[in-house]
């Protein structure tokens, strides 16, 4: 009962006019940059966070997460249609997707998305309602020692989870956390990393390294082939009918989108992983468990429904840590939770029993804004094809400008832009030297709540580090983190036992 | 980003994983200078207040930074002794001489926009890029005449838009 209260209480807002209007905008915006190679959802989120600053703070977040979960569905129309994914986690999609516009097929690859992701979506909004009170609850009993080994474990997952070399990863999670701790140290008033430079005092902008990192240095990047996404065209006017399934059809979308969906939900909520690992884990999954794997890679129906359910369940799920811990999923959470702190919103435990109707309402919007997704991505797909066919030319200078705007309005700072520029050239090294950037973001949001509860628990303990190890807790998540260090080492000895057995 | 490309960024190699090891050293160094130069920091560490400082964590990254700069240079060690050439995985050097340019325009982007102004120095930027990314080393009248078009509009409809309809201050 107290499940529909609350519901019909976000319905309130969710439902009014204004939160329909910016949801709508933020799906649509959503959708359009997730189908735009190299402007993903955090550049977007960054870029209109300083236009929401006018609006009332659930509004506001209604708009900047249906961006997010909208770009989800945008990069995936470019990835079957194209073999362009607008995002990272829809680039496994374009290898099955792809191959079905090929035979002709590109309506039911795009029905197939459609249906899989809204599914996946729902299923993990399910998960959201059920869990994120319940966790909230629970993490309200947490003390420091429980706080800082939640956020070490995000971290772990972060670097050991993550697409890469995991060396790599943990030296970018140290990176992360140095640029966190840029600034004056609260408790003792002592400047770190400020090299004498007055505006380093108050720490570095999120925004500006964000947009940086993720947003310059990804257009940088495409310089170096400007109009490789540019001018293909030819694959818009496809119809309601071509989209259809057939009964057969229907038949295999079902399983993967229900494993893909559990998978991508329980990725989503691990603190630190993202919609891109959830959906090449979901791939990876569906063709060991299918009977024919060798039909993977030409057109298979389950390739694209699996990892489109993936994905987007995991972008949903990410809401679980980011709204009931105030630790975020992935590194577009964190941007979203650095702009929730900008709107005046505390996230964590405490967030939902405080904001009871912003939660809820944020909830029931995450519904509409899929409804609509679903609705907008089948007459309007044309559109966003012929959108991604814009030349590199105008839209790298005017997405350029959009940031520069963007971090310069945040604080109306000069030197904000000056930053953004700097990680943007720091981001594009890292990028051609494999390095991923998505960690160092995650080491910069978590850097400084992780130094917060490190110091309060070693203060309460008087200096005794065996304070991580009082609270049961707190040692299965420790333990947790271990065990994600170890795995990849357990792996290659496991690996090698087997093969030393069979060479016996 | 084509979803056949394994990746946009260059493949591990020796030369790759040599030159990486070494960008984490290189921040790694700006992080200890600025922890052994900052003698209040330090002295944190020797308080015998129960809270363990501003040092503590900064100290416990630095060592880590520096860890992962010495696995990653050891990779590359470790590639060179088993026959790889330090040219592995390196990329040529002119592929990354458009991207010096725009970072160098943006910078000065940057700088000019306070005594040039919004309009002036992101018209002048955007029409320098519309040609350059459009005519390459070509000389055209068509794309010039294009590009100091876009360079007029462009920046004309942002400032129209943000600072106009949506109030949102633009960089000065």
């Amino acid at each position: 009962m107290e499940l529909f209260a609350n519901l019909a209480l976000g319905m309130q807002t969710a439902f009014s006019l204004e939160a329909l209007l910016f949801c709508f905008a933020g799906v649509f915006v959503g959708t359009f940059v997730g189908a735009l190679p190299g402007i993903g959802p955090l550049v977007a989120i960054s870029v209109t966070l300083p236009l929401t600053f006018g609006l009332d703070s659930t509004i506001a977040l209604i708009m900047l997460a249906g961006i997010f979960y909208g770009a989800q569905y945008g990069g995936s129309v470019t990835s079957i249609l194209l073999n362009l994914p607008g995002t990272a986690s829809t680039a496994v999609t374009a290898l099955d997707g792809y191959p079905m516009t090929r035979d002709g097929r590109a309506g039911l690859a795009l029905f197939t998305n459609a249906a899989a992701s809204f599914a996946g979506s729902s299923f993990a909004i399910i998960l959201v309602m059920a869990f994120a009170p319940a966790i909230g609850r629970i993490a309200m009993d947490f003390n420091s020692t429980e706080y800082f080994s939640v956020m070490v474990l995000g971290l772990v997952a972060a670097s050991t989870l993550s697409n890469g070399s995991t060396i790599k990863s943990f030296a970018m999670i140290t990176f992360g956390l140095i640029l966190g701790l840029v600034g004056m140290d609260l408790n003792s008033g002592a400047q770190r990393y400020t090299f004498g430079i007055l505006q380093l005092t108050d720490g570095l902008s999120l925004i500006a390294v964000a947009m940086g990192m993720f947003g310059v240095a990804e257009i940088i990047n495409k310089i170096a082939a400007p109009d490789s996404t540019a001018t293909q065209r030819g694959a818009g006017g496809i119809g309601l009918r071509a989209m259809l399934p057939r009964r057969d059809e229907l038949r295999r979308f079902w399983g993967p989108t229900g494993r893909g969906a559990a998978l991508g939900s329980m990725v989503g909520a691990l603190p630190g992983a993202g919609p891109s690992i959830a959906s090449f884990m979901a791939y990876a999954v569906e063709k060991r468990v299918s009977r024919d794997p060798g039909k993977f890679g030409k057109g298979a129906i389950e390739g694209v429904a699996a990892p489109e359910s993936a994905n987007n369940a995991s972008v949903q799920a990410a809401f679980i840590p980011t709204l009931s811990l105030g630790i975020p999923g992935d590194v577009v959470m964190a941007v979203l939770l650095g702009a929730m702190m900008m709107h005046g919103v505390v996230p964590g435990p405490a967030f939902i029993s405080n904001e009871p109707a912003m939660f809820w309402a944020l909830v029931v919007s995450f519904w509409i804004g899929n409804v609509m997704l679903l609705v907008l991505n089948i007459p309007l797909i044309g559109l966003f094809v012929k959108l991604v066919s814009i030349p590199g030319r105008f839209l790298y200078p005017t997405v350029m400008f959009f940031i520069c705007m963007g971090s310069y309005s945040i604080n109306n700072s000069t030197f904000d832009v000056y930053v953004t520029l700097v990680f943007g050239v720091l981001g594009y090294i890292l990028l051609r030297f494999g390095f991923q950037p998505a960690p160092v973001l995650l080491g910069f949001i978590l850097g400084p709540l992780i130094e917060e509860n490190l110091r309060r628990s070693l203060v309460i303990a008087r200096g005794d580090p065996m304070v991580f190890l009082d609270r049961p807790v707190s040692v299965a998540l420790l333990s947790l983190s271990l065990l994600l260090i170890l795995a990849p080492i357990l792996r290659h000895l496991v690996v090698r036992w087997r093969g030393a057995r069979h060479a016996g | 980003m084509h979803a056949d490309d394994a990746s946009d960024t260059i493949a591990p190699g020796a030369g790759s994983d040599l030159l990486a090891g070494g960008f984490l050293f290189a921040w790694a160094g700006v992080g200890w200078i600025g922890y052994l130069t900052n003698e209040r920091l330090r002295a944190s560490l020797e308080s015998p207040s129960p809270d363990p400082g501003p040092a503590l964590l900064a100290l416990i990254v630095l060592w880590g930074l520096t860890l992962g700069g010495t696995a990653v240079t050891a990779s590359g060690v470790w590639r060179r002794a088993r026959g790889g050439r330090l040219r592995d995985g390196l990329e040529d050097a002119r592929t990354h001489l458009r991207p010096a340019a725009f970072v160098v325009t943006l910078i000065l982007l940057a700088v000019l926009l306070r005594p040039l102004g919004f309009l002036p120095a992101a018209g002048v930027f955007t029409a320098c890029w519309l040609y350059g990314l459009t005519a390459g080393a070509r000389l055209s009248l068509r794309h010039a005449a294009l590009a100091l078009l876009g360079g007029v509009l462009l920046p004309l409809g942002l400032q129209l838009v943000f600072a106009g309809l949506l109030l949102v201050p633009l960089p000065r």
